[in-house]
C-alpha cells in the first residue's frame, strides 16, 4: 500500500531485512577480528594463496609514494593490467588498463590515460583517498581477467561478476551482475547495473532488477535475461564456499568472476553483502538461512560436537554444496 | 546470560530506575510534572574578578534589594581566602570582602535565586532620594528644544515617554547629540533622558539591574529609569525605547553610583549569568529536601554554578537528538551524511532558528562543495584537500557574515554557530558521493540530514520538554533504554518495506 509493502507479506516471503541482517547474521557470525582479512584485499589475496584458492594474479604491490616514481618502469612487461586500492570498497578506485598506445595506457572504454594519470592515481590510492576512512592504502596491481564469453549481450560495455552469499560455508544464495549504460559499465547496483538471480543448483537465470525493479530483458542490448546461464557452475560454488574456510566469516558474500584461461577467479570477499540478491531470486533469505542452521546442528550433533553457531563446520566445501544444490532451487 | 535476555534486563533495569526515580522526586519531593510558566524562578550568578595589586584586597559590592515583590529563595557567596561581610548603610546591603594575601587574578561569586510575588507593578515605594534636575542655562535650551519636537503632547504619559526617548535616540538631531554629548556630563544616556523627564515634571530615578533572560551568560549590569506615573513607578530603557517589567529585571542600586568598589586591585569587572528555572513549587521542594540532605538533591546539576547548569541544560538535550538519529537510521532507514552530523547541525539551529539555519547550511555546503568541485581537478591528497576544505568554509563564513551585515541584515553573522570542522567534512565526503554515485545521491543523503537535524531541532528546541529534562535527569536512562531497545531491533525499517515492495506484486 502507498508504494510500502506490508512487513507481515515479507516475512511470508523471510525477506531479511537491514536490522535483521545486522544484528542477527552479521553481528552474530561475524567476528569482528576476521573484518580485516576480507577488508583489506591484499591479506585476502595472501590466504587465498596458502589455500589454493585461485585469485587474479597479483603483479606486484605499491606501498610508498615514492615508488610511484618507477611504476612506469615496473609496468613495461604488461600490457594489460588493473590497480587498485587494498582497501578501496564497492569498486571505487579500480583502474583497468586494456592496452598501451605508445607513450599512453587506453582503458577499456578507449579514454587515454598519461602517465602521469596513472602516477597520480597510484598516489591517490596510496594517500587513501579510496580507502574506508582514508586511511593510507596499498596499491595492488593485477593481471587483468581475460572474460569468458558466455556473457556476450548479457552486459553492455562492461564485465559481469557473480556473487554468492555464503552462510557458514554453504552457498545459500547467487547473482550475476550486468552492466548497463546507465551504470558506466560498471556491476554496481545503485548506479543502475542489472542484477540476475541465479539458481543454486544450475546456474540458471531466476529473474533480475534495475533499480529494484523487475524486468525481463537487458535494457540495452535486448536480450532476455533468463536465457542466462553459468558455466561450470559447480566450480565457481567450490570456489565461494572454500573462502569460507580462508575467512572464518559466517555471512559471507564472495565476488567471482569467469576468466578464459584459468576458470572462476575470487575477486574480493566482503563482510557486509547487500541484500538487494534477495530481490534479484524472487525470494527471501530467511529460510535458507536457517535450513543451514539445522543443517549444521544435524552434522555437529552426529560428530558429538557441542551444538553451538560460532563451532566450527565438520563437513567439507563438496559436502555443503552438494547439500546446498539439492535443497535450494 | 544470553544477550537478548541480557539487553531486556538492561532495558527493564534502566526504564524502571528512570521511572522510579522521576515518580520518587514527584511523589515525594514534590517535584511538578510538567512545569508551569507561571511560578518562574531566576538563577543569578554575578561574578566578579579584578586584578590584584596589593595582597591586601577589600572589596564592596552592591547587594540586590529584596523588595515586597521580590523573595530570595536561596543566596550563596563563593569567595576562597576572603573573608565577607553583610553591611547596612543607609537602608542598603552591601557585601564586603577582604583577604591579606590576594595574588594575581582574583575571581568571586554570588549566587542567588530570586522569585516574584505578586502583582510585580504594585512594587512598594521605596525611600530612595529621587535623582535631581542638574542642568541649567544652555543645556535647559537645548532639551527645550529637543522636547518641542515632540508631537505626542496630547497622547498619554507612556507613549510621550516613549517618543522623547526615540528623539533622543535620533542621530541626526542637533539637540539630542549636544544633550547626550556635552550636557550628559559622562553620565550616559538614561541619566539624560532622566534629566529631560524632570524638565516634563516627572520625578525618576536611575537605577542598575539585571536583565532577567533565560540562558543569557556574561552579560553586564544594565541602566534604567524608573519613572513615576500616576503614582505608580515603572521601569523604562532608553536604549530599547521601551517599559521593562517588574518581574524581568532585579534591581542590583537605585542612583548611577558603581556598583563595584575595589581597593587594592585593578581591572575589576562584574558580570551576570541568568538562567530561568523551575516553578515555586519545584524550588520549595528542592530547598525542604537539601535541607534534610537528600543525595538526589545534594549530588545533582542544581549543585553546579549556574554557568555550567546552562551547559548541562544543553548537554541533556544532546541524547534527545542521538536518539532521533536512531530512530530515523534504524527505525525509517533515512541516510545521513555522517551519523551524528545532524545532532550538531541541530543545535546550530538552537541558535540561528530553524529556516535561517537551512538557509546558511545549503548555502555554506552548496557554495563549498563548487569550490571543493575544482579540487577534485587537482588530486590532492586527503588531509591537505580536507585543509583545503576548511579553509573554504571559513572563507565562506566571513562572506557570508560581511555581505549580510553590509546589506544590513546582520543575520549571517549566525552562520559562525554552525561547526566548521563537521562542515567541511560533510562538504568532503558529499563531494566524493557525488563523484561516485551521482547528484541524485548527495541530494537524498543532504535531505535526510536535514530532516533528522529539523527533527531533533524541533525536540530539543520545545522549552517543556528542555524544562522537564532539566527537572528530570533520570528520563536520559529512559532515553537509554529506548536506544538500547532499538539496537537489538531486528525488524524490518521503513525503507525495507519500500525497497521490497515490488516482492508483493510477483
Amino acid at each position: 500500500m502507498w508504494g510500502f509493502a506490508s512487513p507481515k507479506r515479507l516475512r511470508a516471503l523471510g525477506i531479511v531485512g537491514m536490522n535483521k541482517r545486522n544484528v542477527y547474521y552479521i553481528a552474530q557470525h561475524n567476528p569482528r577480528h576476521l573484518y580485516p582479512t576480507v577488508d583489506d584485499k591484499l591479506q585476502t589475496k595472501d590466504l587465498c594463496h596458502s589455500h589454493d584458492i585461485a585469485v587474479p594474479k597479483l603483479l606486484g604491490v605499491c606501498r610508498i609514494q615514492q615508488h610511484t616514481k618507477d611504476l612506469i618502469e615496473f609496468l613495461k612487461p604488461y600490457d594489460q593490467f588493473v590497480i587498485k586500492p587494498a582497501k578501496g570498497s564497492g569498486g571505487k578506485g579500480i583502474l583497468v588498463v586494456s592496452g598501451r598506445d605508445g607513450n599512453c595506457f587506453i582503458k577499456p572504454s578507449g579514454v587515454r590515460i598519461s602517465h602521469q594519470e596513472l602516477q597520480r592515481h597510484v598516489s591517490n590510492i596510496l594517500s587513501g583517498l579510496f580507502s574506508l576512512g582514508g586511511k593510507t592504502d596499498n596499491a595492488l596491481i593485477e593481471d587483468m581477467v581475460q572474460f569468458t564469453d558466455d556473457f556476450n549481450g548479457f552486459s553492455y560495455e562492461g564485465v559481469p561478476d557473480i556473487r554468492v552469499i555464503l552462510f557458514k560455508g554453504y552457498p545459500v544464495m547467487a547473482m550475476t551482475r550486468l552492466s548497463t549504460h546507465a551504470s558506466d559499465g560498471k556491476a554496481n547496483l545503485h548506479q543502475g547495473a542489472v542484477g540476475v538471480g541465479l539458481s543454486i543448483k544450475t546456474g540458471k537465470a531466476i529473474g533480475a532488477v534495475q533499480h529494484n525493479n523487475p524486468i525481463k530483458q537487458h535494457p540495452d542490448t535486448g536480450r532476455v535475461l533468463t536465457e542466462l546461464k553459468v558455466p561450470s557452475w559447480e566450480k565457481v560454488l567450490l570456489l565461494a564456499s572454500r573462502s569460507y574456510d580462508v575467512s572464518g566469516l559466517g555471512y559471507l558474500g564472495v565476488d567471482i568472476v569467469l576468466d578464459r584461461r584459468y576458470g572462476p577467479l575470487l575477486l574480493e570477499l566482503n563482510a557486509r553483502p547487500g541484500l538487494a540478491i534477495q530481490m534479484a531470486n524472487q525470494t527471501g533469505l530467511e529460510p535458507r538461512l536457517r535450513w543451514v542452521i539445522e543443517q549444521e546442528k544435524k552434522a555437529n550433533k552426529v560428530n558429538d560436537f557441542k551444538c553451538d553457531l560460532r563451532s566450527k563446520s565438520v563437513l567439507t566445501a563438496e559436502q555443503k554444496i552438494r547439500m546446498a544444490m539439492d535443497e535450494f532451487d | 546470560m544470553s544477550s537478548a535476555r541480557q539487553i531486556l534486563f538492561l532495558v527493564v533495569l534502566l526504564i524502571s530506575l528512570g521511572i522510579g526515580a522521576v515518580a520518587y522526586k514527584h511523589l515525594v519531593l514534590g517535584f511538578p510534572l510538567i512545569s508551569n510558566e507561571q511560578e518562574v524562578v531566576w538563577n543569578l550568578e554575578t561574578k566578579i574578578t579584578f586584578d590584584a595589586t596589593s595582597s591586601n584586597a577589600r572589596l564592596m559590592f552592591n547587594l540586590p534589594e529584596t523588595t515586597l515583590n521580590r523573595k530570595e529563595l536561596f543566596s550563596e557567596v563563593f569567595s576562597p581566602g576572603y573573608q565577607f561581610e553583610l553591611i547596612n548603610q543607609s537602608g542598603t546591603d552591601y557585601g564586603m570582602w577582604s583577604t591579606s594575601n590576594a595574588v594575581g587574578k582574583q575571581t568571586l561569586y554570588i549566587r542567588s535565586q530570586t522569585y516574584f510575588l505578586g502583582d510585580p507593578s504594585e512594587v512598594a515605594h521605596v525611600d530612595q532620594p529621587l535623582a535631581s534636575l542638574v542642568w541649567e542655562g544652555a543645556a535647559i535650551q537645548a532639551a527645550k528644544a529637543l522636547l518641542l519636537t515632540v508631537n505626542e503632547a496630547t497622547a498619554d504619559s507612556k507613549t510621550r515617554i516613549r517618543a522623547i526617548a526615540l528623539a533622543l535616540n535620533r542621530v541626526t538631531d542637533e539637540n539630542a547629540y549636544v544633550l547626550l554629548n556635552e550636557y550628559s556630563e559622562g553620565r550616559g544616556r538614561q541619566w539624560v533622558l532622566s534629566q529631560l523627564l524632570m524638565l516634563e515634571g516627572y520625578e525618576t530615578r536611575l537605577v542598575q539591574g539585571v536583565l532577567l533572560e533565560d540562558m543569557r551568560r556574561k552579560q553586564s549590569i544594565h541602566h534604567l529609569v524608573e519613572i513615576k506615573i500616576d503614582d505608580k513607578w515603572l521601569l523604562f530603557d532608553a536604549r530599547e525605547i521601551d517599559f521593562v517589567d517588574w518581574d524581568r529585571v532585579i534591581i542590583m542600586q537605585r542612583g548611577d553610583e558603581p556598583l563595584l568598589d575595589v581597593f587594592g586591585g585593578q581591572n575589576s569587572q562584574v558580570s551576570f549569568s541568568t538562567l530561568k528555572d523551575q516553578r515555586s513549587s519545584f524550588t520549595t521542594a528542592l530547598a525542604s529536601a537539601q535541607r534534610d540532605s537528600n543525595p538526589l538533591v545534594d549530588f545533582s546539576i542544581y549543585s553546579l554554578p549556574i554557568a555550567e547548569q546552562n551547559t548541562f541544560k544543553l548537554l541533556l538535550l544532546i541524547p534527545l537528538g542521538a536518539l532521533v538519529v536512531v530512530i530515523l537510521r534504524n527505525l525509517v532507514g533515512i541516510q545521513t551524511s555522517g551519523t551524528f552530523m545532524p545532532v550538531l547541525i541541530a543545535l546550530s539551529f538552537l541558535q540561528t532558528s530553524l529556516i535561517l539555519g537551512i538557509v546558511l547550511f545549503v548555502l555554506v555546503v552548496g557554495v563549498g562543495l563548487i569550490m571543493r568541485s575544482y579540487l577534485s581537478r587537482l588530486n590532492l591528497l586527503l588531509v591537505p584537500r580536507i585543509a583545503s576544505v576548511l579553509v573554504f568554509v571559513i572563507i565562506i563564513y566571513a562572506a557570508i557574515g560581511i555581505l549580510s551585515f553590509k546589506m544590513g541584515w546582520d543575520w549571517g553573522l549566525k552562520v559562525t554557530f554552525f561547526p566548521m570542522i563537521i562542515l567541511s567534512w560533510t562538504i568532503e565526503r558529499m563531494s566524493i558521493l557525488w563523484d561516485e554515485e551521482g547528484g541524485h545521491e548527495v541530494f537524498i543523503q543532504s535531505v535526510g540530514s536535514l530532516l533528522t537535524a529539523s527533527l531533533a531541532y524541533l525536540l530539543m528546541s520545545n522549552s517543556t520538554i528542555a524544562d522537564t529534562i532539566f527537572l528530570f535527569p533520570e528520563i536520559l536512562l529512559i532515553v537509554l533504554a529506548v536506544i538500547i531497545a532499538i539496537g537489538s531491533y531486528s525488524g524490518y525499517r521503513l525503507s525495507d518495506l519500500r525497497r521490497f515492495e515490488p516482492m508483493e506484486r510477483l
